[in-house]
C-alpha cells in the first residue's frame, strides 16, 4: 500500500451557491521513501493540492474522494485529528521563505515549537535537537543562527530553517511547494540538493511541487503533470520528459529553452489558465488552448489511458497527437 | 544604538520647540498683560508691581531662559489667582489627573483589546454586528455626554456611586477609586472602542500573513497560534494607537475633571483660564504637553524593544 | 451618489444630519417660543403639550433652545471646519508639492502643535485672546489646521513623482496649476471624510469649551453652557440635562459616521 493515495478526490469551494472545483477527480499515489514531482503552470491547482493535504484549505472548502494516508482516510479527518497529522507525519515547505516565519521570534523557538508541540521532551533537549538539525541542514555556526530573527537571515537560509522545522519530528511526507522559486539561481540547486539528500537520509518521502519541468529531471522518479485542478499526465519522469504524450506536457515541454532550440523563438502555450470561476465543468480542461483540439474534446473528459505506467488523459493516440502537432 | 540617539535627539528637539509655543503664544497677548489681569481700573503701582512680579520688564529672551531654568528647578513662578507657587499646584493636580488617566488607561486597555480580539476572531458570526454598533456608537459619543449620561443613569437613577467629587487614595483605596470609576469610564469607554477598532484590524491583517500558515502547518492548535504567533506581531501597531490615546486621554481629562469636580489639572486649567492666571496656564500647558511628547517618546522605545527589525533602521 | 447611501456609517450619519439641518432651517423662521423669554411661573416644567421638552431654570422653552443652540454649534462647526480646511491644505499642499528645507521646518511645527493634547491647544489660543464667538471659531480652527495639512501633504508628496504629473510638467503646466487643478482633485475625497470628522471633533470642543465657562458666554444658547447649566439640576430635572447631552451627542455621532463611511470608501479602515 502507498504511503499517501488520493482516490478520486475532489476539492470544491462553495462560492455563493456555485461550487466551484479547484481540483477534480484526481488520482495521485507517493511510495514510501519516493520522490514525486507535481508540475503545472500557476493557478492549475497544485498549491490547492498541497493545502488539502494538510487539511489547510480555506474554511469554505468541500473535499470528496479519498485521501489515504498511511492506512487513514483524511478527507475526513475533523481539525483535530488533522493536528496530529500536520508538522508530525506530513510537513510543508513554502514558496516564500522570506514571509513564512514568524518575524518577531527567534529562528531556534520557532523549530523547536514543532518539538515541544508534537513530542514530550523537555526544552534541553528540544534544543540539543534543533542545533543538530540545523546543523544537518547545512546550516554551520548553528548557535548564532539559533538566535537570529528571520530578517537576519538570507533567502536561502531561511529555506534551510524551513526544512529543518518541517523534517525535525521526522515526518513520513514532505510537500514542498515552489521550494526554490523565490530564491537565486544559485541557491536553487543548494536547496533542492538539501532535498534530495534529507530524502535519501531520512528516508521522507518528498512531493515536489513546481511549475519548472526541467528542475525535477533526474531528481524525481515519477511526476505527475496537472492542468487546470486535473491530471492529465503521469509517469515515470524521464519518460515524460523525453515522450510527452498530452499536448499540454508537450507545450511545457516545447517552452523549456535547451541546446536543440537554441536561437529559435521559445515556444509559448497560447492563452492562460482559466481561473477558478473560468472553468468550465465539462470536456477536457485544456481544450480551449490546445492546438489538436476537436468538437469532442469540448463536451466529455477523456478518459485516461496508460501505456506501461505512463498514464495521460487526451482523445487520442500518441501517434495522432504526434501527427496532428507536427502537421 | 544610532536609531536611539536619533530618537533622543528628535525628543529634545520638540521639547524644546513645544516649551517656545507654550511660552510666546502668552507673549502675543493684545494689549499690557498686567492690565488684562487687573481690569482697566488698576492704577499704575499695581501694574508696575504685577510687571515686576511676572518678570514682564525684562527682555523676552532672557524671560524665558530663566522660564526653563525655572522648570528644572521646579519653580515655574507663582500663581496669581492661588498665590502659591504653580509647581506645587500642579503637582497636587497631576496626583488626581495621573490616577484618573491611569485607570482610564487600565480600563481602556482592559475592554479595547479582549474585545477586539474577540471580534477578529469572530469576524464572520452575527453578534459581531451588535458589538460594532455599539462600539461605532461609544466611539462617537464625546466624553463629557457619556460622563453626563453614566452620572444620570448610576447616581441619579440607581444612585450606586457617588455622581461627582474625589475622595483622596489615603482614606480607602476602594472609596477613591469609586469616586473615579465613573470619570474614568467616561473616557475609557470612547478611546477603547478607537482601540478595539486597531486591534481587531491588525488581528486580521495578521491572520492571513504566510507566518500564520506556517504556523499551522506545524500543527498548532489555534489558541496557540492566536497567542505565541499572532497576538504580539498584532499588537505593535497598537502600541503606537496607545501613545495616540495618552494624548486624548489627557484631553478628555480636562472637561471630565470638570464635570465631576475633581480637583486635578483640568480644573486648574479652567480656573486659570478664566481667572487669567498667566504663569498657571504657561505651566499647566507645557507640563500635559510634555507628558504627551514622552509618553509618544516612551512608545517609541517599547516599538523598538518589541520589534528586533526596527532597531536596524 | 448610490454608492454613497449603501454604506451604512454614511446612510445613518446622513439621516441624523439631515434631522439636525432640518431644525436648523426651521429655526430661522420660526421656534415655538422666544429663546430668551422667561417664565418663571413654569421654571423646569417636564416635557408637556406647551413645552414639547420641557423648560429650564428660567422657564424658557428647551426646544426652542435646543433648536438654537444646534445652530450655534453648526455654524461654529462650519466657520472652523473651513477655515482649519483653506490653511491646512495650502500649507499642507506648498510643504507637500515643494518639499526640502521648508517642508521640513513646516511639519516640526504641525507636529509641535500636534502635541499638545486635543482641546489644550484651543484653550491657549482662549487663554490668549479671550472667549467669545470669533475667538473660539479661531481657537477651533487653528485646532483643525495641523490635521489637514498632515493629510494634503501625505497626498501631495504621494502624487507629485506620479506619472501623469510628469506629464503635465513636461506639457509645461505651472506648479500652481498642477498642484490645484490636478493634484488636489485627487486628494478631495480623503480631505472630506477629514472634514467631516473634524467638524465632529469642532462641534465637540465648541460644547466642552462652552461647558467650561470659556467658550461662548451665556446668555447664547449654546448646547455646551446648556449643559453645564442643567447640570445643576440634575436631580430635580433630569430630562433637562439629558437634552443637551444627547443632541450634542447625535451631532457628533453624525459626523463621525459621516466621515467613518467616507473613509471606508476611500478604502480605509473597514
Amino acid at each position: 500500500m502507498s504511503l499517501l493515495s488520493l482516490r478520486d478526490f475532489t476539492l470544491s469551494f462553495n462560492e455563493g451557491g456555485r461550487l466551484l472545483n479547484a481540483v477534480k477527480n484526481i488520482f495521485l499515489d507517493i511510495e514510501e521513501s519516493e520522490m514525486v514531482a507535481l508540475i503545472g503552470e500557476s493557478g492549475c491547482g497544485k498549491s490547492a493540492t498541497a493545502l488539502s493535504l494538510m487539511g489547510l484549505s480555506n474554511d469554505d472548502a468541500e473535499y470528496t474522494g479519498h485521501i489515504f494516508f498511511e492506512g487513514k482516510d483524511l478527507a475526513v479527518f475533523d481539525e483535530r485529528e488533522w493536528r496530529s497529522i500536520r508538522g508530525e507525519r506530513i510537513s510543508m515547505i513554502f514558496q516564500e521563505p522570506m514571509t513564512a516565519l514568524n518575524p518577531l521570534l527567534r529562528v531556534g523557538p520557532q523549530i523547536m515549537e514543532m518539538l515541544l508541540v508534537h513530542q514530550r521532551i523537555d526544552k534541553k533537549n528540544a534544543k540539543k535537537m534543533v542545533l543538530q538539525m540545523l546543523k544537518s541542514v547545512n546550516l554551520a555556526d548553528e548557535e548564532r543562527i539559533y538566535k537570529s530573527y528571520p530578517h537576519q537571515l538570507s533567502g536561502g537560509q531561511r529555506q534551510r530553517i524551513m526544512i529543518a522545522m518541517a523534517l525535525i519530528n521526522n515526518p513520513s511526507l514532505l510537500i514542498a511547494d515552489e521550494p526554490t522559486t523565490a530564491l537565486d539561481v544559485t541557491i536553487q540547486a543548494e536547496i533542492i540538493d538539501l532535498i534530495k539528500r534529507m530524502n535519501e537520509q531520512k528516508g521522507t518521502a518528498v512531493l515536489l511541487i513546481s511549475h519548472n519541468l526541467s528542475l525535477v529531471k533526474g531528481l524525481t522518479k515519477r511526476a505527475y503533470i496537472m492542468y487546470s485542478g486535473s491530471i492529465v499526465e503521469s509517469g515515470r519522469t524521464e519518460d515524460i520528459l523525453s515522450f510527452p504524450i498530452h499536448p499540454y506536457t508537450r507545450g511545457l515541454i516545447a517552452s523549456i529553452p535547451n541546446v536543440k532550440n537554441r536561437g529559435k523563438r521559445l515556444y509559448s502555450i497560447a492563452g492562460t489558465v482559466p481561473s477558478l470561476e473560468e472553468r468550465s465543468n465539462c470536456g477536457c480542461p485544456f481544450a480551449p488552448r490546445c492546438t489538436i483540439r476537436s468538437d469532442r474534446c469540448f463536451s466529455n473528459f477523456p478518459k485516461q489511458k496508460d501505456i506501461q505506467g505512463h498514464s495521460y488523459s487526451c482523445f487520442f493516440s500518441p501517434d495522432e497527437i504526434e501527427e496532428r502537432m507536427n502537421g | 544604538m544610532r536609531y536611539y540617539l536619533r530618537k533622543l535627539i528628535g525628543l529634545v528637539v520638540t521639547l524644546i520647540l513645544v516649551s517656545l509655543v507654550t511660552f510666546f503664544v502668552f507673549q502675543i497677548l493684545p494689549g499690557d498683560p498686567a492690565l488684562i489681569i487687573l481690569g482697566l481700573d488698576a492704577d499704575v503701582n499695581q501694574i508696575e508691581a504685577l510687571n515686576r512680579t511676572l518678570g514682564l520688564d525684562r527682555p523676552l529672551t532672557e524671560r524665558y531662559i530663566s522660564w526653563i531654568k525655572g522648570l528644572f528647578n521646579g519653580d515655574l513662578g507663582i500663581s496669581i489667582r492661588y498665590n502659591q507657587s504653580v509647581s506645587s499646584l500642579i503637582g497636587q493636580g497631576l496626583k488626581v489627573t495621573a490616577l484618573l488617566a491611569l485607570y482610564s488607561m487600565i480600563f481602556t486597555v482592559a475592554i479595547g483589546i479582549p474585545v477586539g480580539l474577540f471580534l477578529a476572531s469572530h469576524s464572520r458570526k452575527k453578534y459581531s454586528i451588535p458589538i460594532s454598533i455599539v462600539s461605532q456608537l461609544s466611539l462617537s459619543i464625546p466624553s463629557f455626554c457619556m460622563g453626563i449620561l453614566l452620572i444620570s443613569i448610576f447616581s441619579v437613577r440607581l444612585n450606586l456611586l457617588p455622581s461627582i467629587g474625589y475622595t483622596p487614595i489615603s482614606e480607602g483605596f476602594f472609596k477613591s477609586f469609586k469616586s473615579l470609576l465613573l470619570p474614568s469610564l467616561s473616557i475609557a469607554l470612547g478611546s477603547s472602542a478607537i482601540l478595539i477598532r486597531y486591534v481587531r484590524v491588525s488581528v486580521l491583517k495578521e491572520m492571513g500573513k504566510d507566518y500564520v500558515r506556517t504556523a499551522r502547518s506545524k500543527g498548532l492548535s489555534k489558541r496557540r497560534i492566536m497567542y505565541a504567533h499572532v497576538l504580539k506581531n498584532s499588537l505593535i501597531p497598537v502600541i503606537t494607537i496607545l501613545g495616540l490615546l495618552t494624548a486624548d486621554i489627557l484631553g478628555g481629562s480636562i472637561i471630565i475633571e470638570n464635570i465631576f469636580s475633581l480637583p486635578g489639572i483640568g480644573r486648574l486649567i479652567t480656573v486659570s483660564i478664566s481667572s487669567r492666571d498667566l504663569p498657571l496656564i504657561q505651566g499647566l500647558v507645557l507640563y500635559l504637553s510634555l507628558i504627551v511628547v514622552i509618553c509618544n517618546f516612551i512608545v517609541d522605545l517599547v516599538y523598538s524593544l518589541v520589534d528586533p527589525r526596527i532597531r536596524l533602521r | 451618489m448610490k454608492r454613497y447611501f449603501s454604506n451604512p456609517s454614511f446612510l445613518i450619519g446622513s439621516i441624523i444630519l439631515f434631522m439636525m439641518l432640518a431644525l436648523l432651517v426651521i429655526s430661522f423662521f420660526h421656534t415655538p417660543y422666544d429663546v430668551t423669554a422667561m417664565d418663571l411661573a413654569n421654571k423646569l416644567a417636564k416635557p408637556s403639550q406647551e413645552h414639547f421638552l420641557g423648560t429650564d431654570q428660567f422657564g424658557r422653552d428647551i426646544l426652542s433652545r435646543v433648536m438654537k443652540g444646534i445652530e450655534v454649534s453648526l455654524l461654529i462647526g462650519f466657520m472652523a471646519v473651513s477655515s482649519g480646511l483653506l490653511f491646512g491644505l495650502l500649507i499642507g499642499s506648498f510643504s507637500g508639492y515643494f518639499g526640502g528645507r521648508l517642508d521640513e521646518i513646516i511639519m516640526k511645527i504641525i507636529d509641535t502643535l500636534m502635541a499638545f493634547p486635543g482641546v489644550l491647544l484651543a484653550m491657549m489660543l482662549i487663554a490668549v485672546f479671550g472667549n467669545g464667538l470669533l475667538n473660539t471659531i479661531i481657537a477651533l480652527s487653528v485646532m483643525a489646521v495641523p490635521r489637514f495639512a498632515r493629510i494634503t501633504r501625505s497626498g501631495y508628496m504621494e502624487l507629485r513623482d506620479s506619472d501623469f504629473v510628469k506629464a503635465e510638467r513636461i506639457r509645461g503646466a505651472g506648479s500652481l496649476r498642477i498642484m490645484f487643478s490636478h493634484i488636489l482633485p485627487n486628494i478631495v475625497s480623503e480631505l472630506s471624510a477629514t472634514a467631516s470628522l473634524s467638524f465632529a471633533s469642532a462641534i465637540m470642543s465648541e460644547a466642552g469649551l462652552s461647558y467650561l465657562g470659556l467658550g461662548m458666554q451665556p446668555p447664547s444658547p449654546s448646547l455646551g453652557i446648556m449643559l453645564s447649566e442643567a447640570q445643576d439640576y440634575m436631580l430635580r430635572a433630569p430630562w433637562y440635562v439629558l437634552i443637551p447631552t444627547i443632541t450634542i451627542a447625535l451631532l457628533v455621532i453624525a459626523f463621525n459616521l459621516i466621515g467613518d463611511g467616507l473613509q471606508e470608501m476611500n478604502g480605509g479602515v473597514k
